[in-house]
């Protein structure tokens, strides 16, 4: 982790030269989520294989770049596609942009995904406020020697996701009549979806959805000090008893649909934490 | 030098590193203990008769972590020539399988009957207090490196790459892939020796995780659930190559914080560090009784 430093460094300098604002929330939007920027006011957008040291997004529904500007009034940096360690890079790269969101100034971080929902009671389309995960990735962005101006060594984990956003998003979407459950968020390394014993398994150590992404982004949001909304869209429902073959395109339909919900929520967090 | 430029061990890295050894103790250690988080303190109870310093041993990997110091420590305890590793390297810290478990090799290297791993542990099961002593009766592995990938660690030679320096232990009773792990009869004689020492121990299941952030609480769930009663970051390369080798195995984790999901409170590593210091002096009284009972040939 000793050349991060330098990295968030490089990193910076390079929006710097496009945008000098002051971010005060960083978004990562995940599968089909990318809309949200259509809410925001855009001041620069700039490509990640501009940035030094970013990877690139492979993945099916991702756009690959930066978005600066304003949503709700509020300052923020979006990143338009995300990474995951399924295409093969390594955690600390995937990483690299929430220590620079933070570096450009933000004190929040925002995550979003679309998930399996293993919770019998959640449908399709609905709205999950991450309460707390699980990492089987089997890996994790912090090993390395740690470097003491990023965070602590052994980063306390007790509550990853803020109480106050958690609540906060829940009671916006109560007012707008949209389902949104609190739920904890299994990531698994992917890129196969699972097995039936598979989601056996991990409903059995008590996951409510799967996904493959968002934690690693999380660990690090704790190592370096953001308090983290995490908000997944449940995009299709994966009960090992009666389970059907994946369908992407369905899944991609599914977080779009749901997209507008998970906008409303986003944007009425903002408000509330930065009213003007 | 950064952690990925460092050149992989070869069998002359780890004879040079068992040679210094041997130049500097001239002495067939029974027992080789490995010092986990906070523990280092052990070794004021041995009769030190040398100390080497991590960085003279060539290949070598260096502690980076708190509550770690850097030393083998060589001399007695209850009349028992040992080793004590004190500080240990780990996995989080970005270093390899095989680097982690090189304290393994030199132990068996230098002719070693057994190995004592210790570590400092989160409790996940309610009833383990913070300084109860969990004797490690078997461990799941969470880490998600067994072996780094490419690393030949787990290929057992039939024979040691060199002539041993040092007599090597008899045909162990237990080895191999298949083996016990921990050793039944080295876990019975230890929970005798910890209760003799007016110890709080009681036997329990290890469930090793990468770290190096603390679990979540859906996570300690996760591990209760799954049957683990301690989690920690470490333990588990040691121990698995202990059975590639044939070395016996017992395992001590001091309980530094326990978690309750439902009422979680933060952990920090200088508590953690703090908390294993605290219970040092009852592990130091449960090795030395149990060292003791070898010695003397006392029921096990």
């Amino acid at each position: 982790m000793q050349e991060l430093w330098g990295q968030i460094a490089d990193a910076v300098a390079r929006i710097r030269q496009v945008w000098n604002g002051n971010v005060k929330a960083g978004i990562i939007l995940g599968t089909g989520l990318g809309g949200l920027v259509d809410q925001m006011t855009v001041e620069a957008a700039i490509e990640y294989e501009e940035i030094p040291h970013f990877p690139r997004s492979t993945a099916v529904s991702h756009r690959g770049r930066l978005v600066l500007g304003a949503l709700a009034g509020v300052p923020v940096a979006a990143m338009e596609g995300r990474f995951h360690a399924y295409e093969g890079y390594p955690l600390q790269a995937i990483t690299l942009p929430v220590r620079v969101m933070k570096a450009l100034g933000a004190e929040l971080l925002v995550v979003s995904n679309a998930s399996g929902g293993m919770n019998p009671y959640y449908s399709a389309g609905d709205i999950v406020v991450i309460d707390d995960h699980i990492n089987l990735m089997g890996d994790n962005p912090l090993v390395g020697i740690n470097d003491d101006r990023l965070g602590p060594r052994f980063p306390d984990m007790s509550q990853p996701y803020d109480r106050r956003l958690t609540e906060r998003a829940l009671e916006i979407a109560r007012r707008g009549d949209i389902v949104a459950h609190r739920g904890v968020f299994v990531a698994v390394l992917g890129p196969n979806l699972e097995t039936r014993a598979e989601y056996r398994f991990l409903r059995l150590i008590g996951a409510d959805i799967v996904g493959m992404s968002t934690v690693p982004e999380v660990i690090v949001a704790a190592h370096c000090g953001l308090r983290v909304l995490g908000l997944s869209i449940v995009t299709d429902m994966c009960l090992p008893d009666c389970l059907e073959p994946a369908n992407i395109a369905r899944i991609i339909a599914t977080a779009n649909g749901a997209e507008p919900h998970l906008r409303k929520i986003v944007t009425g967090v903002l408000a509330a934490e930065w009213p003007h | 030098m950064s952690l990925h430029d460092r050149p992989p061990e070869t069998p002359r890295t780890l004879r040079s590193a068992v040679e210094s050894i041997c130049n500097a103790w001239n002495c067939q250690p029974r027992a080789a203990i490995i010092l986990g988080t906070g523990l280092g303190g052990f070794v004021d109870s041995m009769q030190l008769q040398t100390c080497i310093d991590y960085r003279s041993l060539p290949g070598f990997p260096q502690a980076t972590s708190i509550g770690h110091r850097g030393q083998l420590a060589c001399g007695r305890l209850a009349d028992t020539p040992i080793v004590a590793f004190q500080g240990r390297v780990h996995l989080y810290e970005g270093y390899r399988f095989a680097e982690v478990t090189l304290p393994v090799r030199i132990a068996w290297e230098l002719g070693a009957e057994m190995l004592l791993v210790t570590n400092a542990s989160g409790g996940v099961n309610p009833l383990l207090s913070v300084g109860d002593i969990v004797a490690i009766s078997d461990h799941i592995n969470l880490m998600g490196r067994a072996v780094a990938p490419g690393s030949t660690a787990i290929e057992k030679p039939d024979q040691p790459p060199f002539e041993p320096l040092c007599e090597s232990p008899a045909e162990p009773s237990f080895g191999g892939r298949r083996s016990l792990g921990y050793c039944p009869r080295l876990l019975r004689a230890i929970l005798q020796a910890g209760r003799a020492a007016r110890a709080p121990i009681v036997p329990g299941v290890y469930v090793g995780m990468l770290g190096p952030n603390y679990e979540t609480r859906a996570e300690y769930r996760m591990a209760r659930r799954l049957g683990g009663d301690v989690v920690g970051m470490s333990t588990i390369p040691e121990v698995l190559e202990a059975n590639r080798l044939g070395l016996r195995v017992a395992g001590l984790s001091t309980v530094t914080n326990v978690a309750h999901p439902d009422r979680l409170d933060k952990t920090s590593g200088a508590e953690v560090a703090q908390a294993a210091a605290d219970a040092a002096a009852d592990l130091g009284r449960t090795i030395a009784a149990f060292l003791t009972n070898a010695g003397t040939g006392a029921p096990q």
